[in-house]
């Protein structure tokens, strides 16, 4: 359980825009263990599908990516096309948003996973490929007599179970998922998300989920990683994280989540900063509620406040020695390009 | 609570809004799409978007319209304000049914109602400045034509939408500001008729997170301000019940639970109701794994909806009396057989022939490829067990001209009846069958 399947280290993900580079992703760490789920969650704006699309190897052209993001021990950055391709199925599977515009209309079901199959593995036989997807669709709920039907011929909860199914269907150990469940209703969203945590518990996989909705979160993340302007600045467990948050911003975030129990509007004032010209110190401090001084110079960096939760606040001691820290990062990072 | 009042049965062709404080009364309102039927559906039902729907609403108060996608929730509140054909039934608006007047007759109506729509984007012209998109209606409606007034009266309704101070923002465009405040825009032009009656539909959904409660806030705190009546139409339960004073739930175009909102809240009647508060995802990692009780698969095809009570074949507590026919049957089967181990799967479908070569109708499933012999035991099995609602039903299982033929009880849709308070369409109160 404990061994580490994904090990992120000073991520940076930059676009090119006519008025200079915007650092979406700006130096972000982090580690999922084998079976553990972690919820990345902030903003729009945060940097939060930035980062998906950059472990996903996705970004759009023009977007340069730095540091280091290794899979099973396997340097993901800057990896040739063609093991990414590789790695891409059979050790790392994908869930997207919009499950009808992965799915090609022409084609049956059962035949995307044929496919699939035989672009990793070209010498397995048609019917050893065709139970094999009838026993990954079995899994995500799809009846087997439906495997030679169209995609239009299923519903959006159960086209994104397909796509679910497609991306195990060579057992990868690893799901990246960007809001897999938001263009569905709350009931089949439930169902899905109840699927993909049986299969996380039955096949052991680490699990990335970004969204927005940190009810989800609570209810399916071992652990969460709250961003805010390109940076993670709390990480811990779902429990001590909900119940006790550390950083301001995490604070503001659980109190202006509207649930069924609220019974008082609250919001965070302000927006996120621009990140072509983030704000010297913290960059939370201009929106932030219990700003002090310090905070408009020195830059927090991640910094343990209880045994398994961190967080990037001047409020807790140790934060400060970060401007330091990240300098040599910086230098590290440099030197290594 | 709702008054006993609000329950009783309504005569149809009075009404007395400025009395009884219902400011609008729907009674068995219906829009069908597409009956007429065109050279490609020759024998096309009709689309039942909003099927029988009957409430009230109270003047003052926030009435939150609920449903998943596709459950008719946006077509009623459009069919009330006149913007979606009306099909039959009754809108009661101040002594005039609204669904007999013509587009002529509306007109001088619509200042008193205002609608908000999901994208702020989509509903503001983007040629237009924001003094000329919110003073629109005042020049549409003839209220004001005075270009001094016109600024005047836009500026004091940016100001209480929270666009302060208003001069930045009048001579702007829409593309000019957020998202958050481009709503606020769109809010402002809808209240600067002064109507009654405002129905939003989904008026945070397309805003982030961090900006949803400030539009919420401001449109209570308008509410208060200038006397407001909503119909707030969502698909997020959450928001309803700190916003909403009442509750509609809709499903394939039916009501199935309406009433007081922290009654519903609090005591859900209705099995979807139920399903759909305890599939929502709460921010509180103690309640984690805690036993949801889903219903299976997905809102059916509109154009295709189940007898009886259209929820039964997802309901987790359906019985006999909730209308059971043949096409459940073989989704039953479907349904099995993927949560069965491979061979009974192979077993079994052996057993049943295809599934394809299953007809169905509203009281019967015929199996005209199966091999009898093994199916008739497997489906008395099945039977036996009461974890198959299904069954509850069927009154027989039998060989008829070589195919095995299971026969269902007749199930009536259920009519709303009031329960705790407030009106629920469920036979499990009682099997109220609608005429």
């Amino acid at each position: 359980m404990n061994e580490t399947v994904l090990r992120i280290r000073g991520l940076q993900v930059a676009y090119a825009t006519p008025s200079g580079m915007l650092h979406a992703v700006d130096g972000v760490d982090l580690d999922v263990a084998r079976g553990e789920s972690v919820g990345l969650v902030g903003e729009s704006g945060c940097g939060k599908s930035t980062m998906g699309k950059a472990l996903m190897q996705l970004l759009p052209p023009g977007a340069e990516m730095a540091g280091s993001v290794q899979l099973n021990g396997q340097e993901l950055v800057g990896i040739r096309p063609r093991e990414l391709r590789r790695i891409r199925g059979e050790d790392m599977a994908l869930v997207f948003q919009e499950p009808m515009t992965r799915l090609d209309p022409l084609m049956k079901v059962s035949d995307h996973f044929v496919e699939a199959i035989k672009a990793h593995r070209p010498r397995t036989k048609k019917a050893e490929a065709r139970a094999m997807a009838r026993e990954a669709l079995m899994q995500m709920g799809i009846p087997p007599t439906r495997a030679d039907n169209y995609p239009h011929e299923f519903s959006g909860g159960m086209r994104q179970r397909i796509m679910i199914a497609l991306g195990i269907v060579m057992r990868p150990y690893m799901v990246i998922a960007d809001e897999p469940t938001t263009a569905l209703d709350v009931i089949v969203e439930a169902q899905i998300l109840d699927l993909l945590d049986r299969l996380r518990r039955d096949e052991e996989l680490g699990l990335i989920l970004i969204t927005h909705n940190l009810g989800i979160v609570a209810e399916t993340c071992d652990r969460v990683a709250v961003m805010y302007a390109g940076r993670i600045v709390e990480v811990g467990p779902v429990e001590e994280v909900f119940t006790n948050p550390q950083h301001p911003y995490t604070q503001g975030l659980l109190r202006s989540v509207i649930s069924v129990d609220t019974t008082e509007l609250s919001s965070i004032e302000g927006s996120p900063p621009n990140l072509l010209n983030p704000p010297s110190g913290c960059r939370f401090a201009p929106r932030c509620d219990q700003v002090f001084d310090a905070c408009r110079t020195v830059d927090p960096v991640l910094t343990p406040v209880s045994t398994a939760t961190s967080a990037a606040c001047l409020l807790h001691p140790g934060a400060d020695a970060g401007a330091d820290r990240r300098a040599a990062a910086a230098q590290q990072m440099a030197t290594e390009r | 609570m709702t008054t006993t009042d609000t329950l009783s049965p309504h005569t149809p062709g009075t009404d007395t809004t400025d009395d009884d404080g219902i400011m609008l009364r729907v009674r068995n309102l219906q829009t069908w799409f597409g009956h007429a039927g065109g050279i490609l559906n020759r024998n096309a039902n009709p689309v039942k978007a909003v099927n029988d729907v009957t409430f009230d609403l109270h003047k003052g108060d926030i009435f939150g319209l609920v449903g998943e996608s596709g459950s008719g929730k946006t077509t009623l509140g459009r069919s009330v304000l006149g913007l979606a054909p009306v099909t039959g039934g009754e809108v009661w608006w101040r002594g005039q049914n609204l669904a007999e007047l013509s587009e002529r007759q509306f007109r001088p109506l619509r200042r008193q109602m205002g609608m908000v729509f999901q994208d702020p984007n989509a509903s503001l012209n983007p040629a237009m400045t924001i003094v000329q998109g919110v003073g629109h209606p005042l020049r549409i409606h003839g209220i004001c034509d005075d270009r001094k007034e016109i600024r005047r009266r836009v500026s004091d309704m940016l100001e209480r939408c929270g666009l302060t101070p208003a001069a930045r923002y009048m001579d702007s465009y829409p593309e000019d500001v957020s998202g958050g405040q481009k709503q606020r825009v769109v809010i402002a032009r809808t209240l600067i008729t002064e109507p009654e009656l405002v129905v939003a539909d989904e008026p945070v959904a397309a805003l982030d997170m961090s900006v949803r409660a400030k539009v919420l806030e401001l449109m209570l705190d308008l509410k208060e301000q200038l006397g407001l009546t909503y119909l707030y139409i969502t698909h997020d339960l959450t928001s309803g019940r700190f916003v909403c004073d009442k509750l509609g739930i809709m499903y394939l175009g039916e009501l199935v639970e309406w009433g007081d909102a922290k009654a519903i809240y609090d005591d859900p009647q209705h099995p979807y109701t139920d399903a759909l508060l305890g599939a929502v995802p709460l921010p509180d990692p103690s309640r984690k794994g805690r036993d949801k009780n889903l219903p299976v698969g997905e809102i059916p095809d509109a154009l295709n909806p189940p007898a009886g009570c259209q929820f039964h074949p997802r309901c987790p507590r359906a019985f006999e009396a909730c209308g059971w026919e043949g096409s459940d049957l073989v989704d039953f089967l479907e349904r099995r057989w993927t949560e069965v181990d491979a061979d009974t799967f192979e077993t079994e479908l052996a057993a049943t022939g295809p599934l394809t070569a299953v007809r169905t109708d509203r009281r019967s499933a015929r199996f005209t490829a199966a091999e009898n012999s093994r199916l008739l035991p497997m489906l008395e099995a099945l039977r036996k067990d009461e974890r198959h609602r299904i069954f509850t039903g069927v009154s027989d299982i039998s060989t008829e001209g070589g195919d095995v033929v299971v026969r269902f009880v007749d199930g009536p849709a259920p009519a709303l009846q009031p329960v705790e308070g407030r009106m629920v369409a469920c036979h499990l109160h009682g099997v109220v069958t609608r005429t």
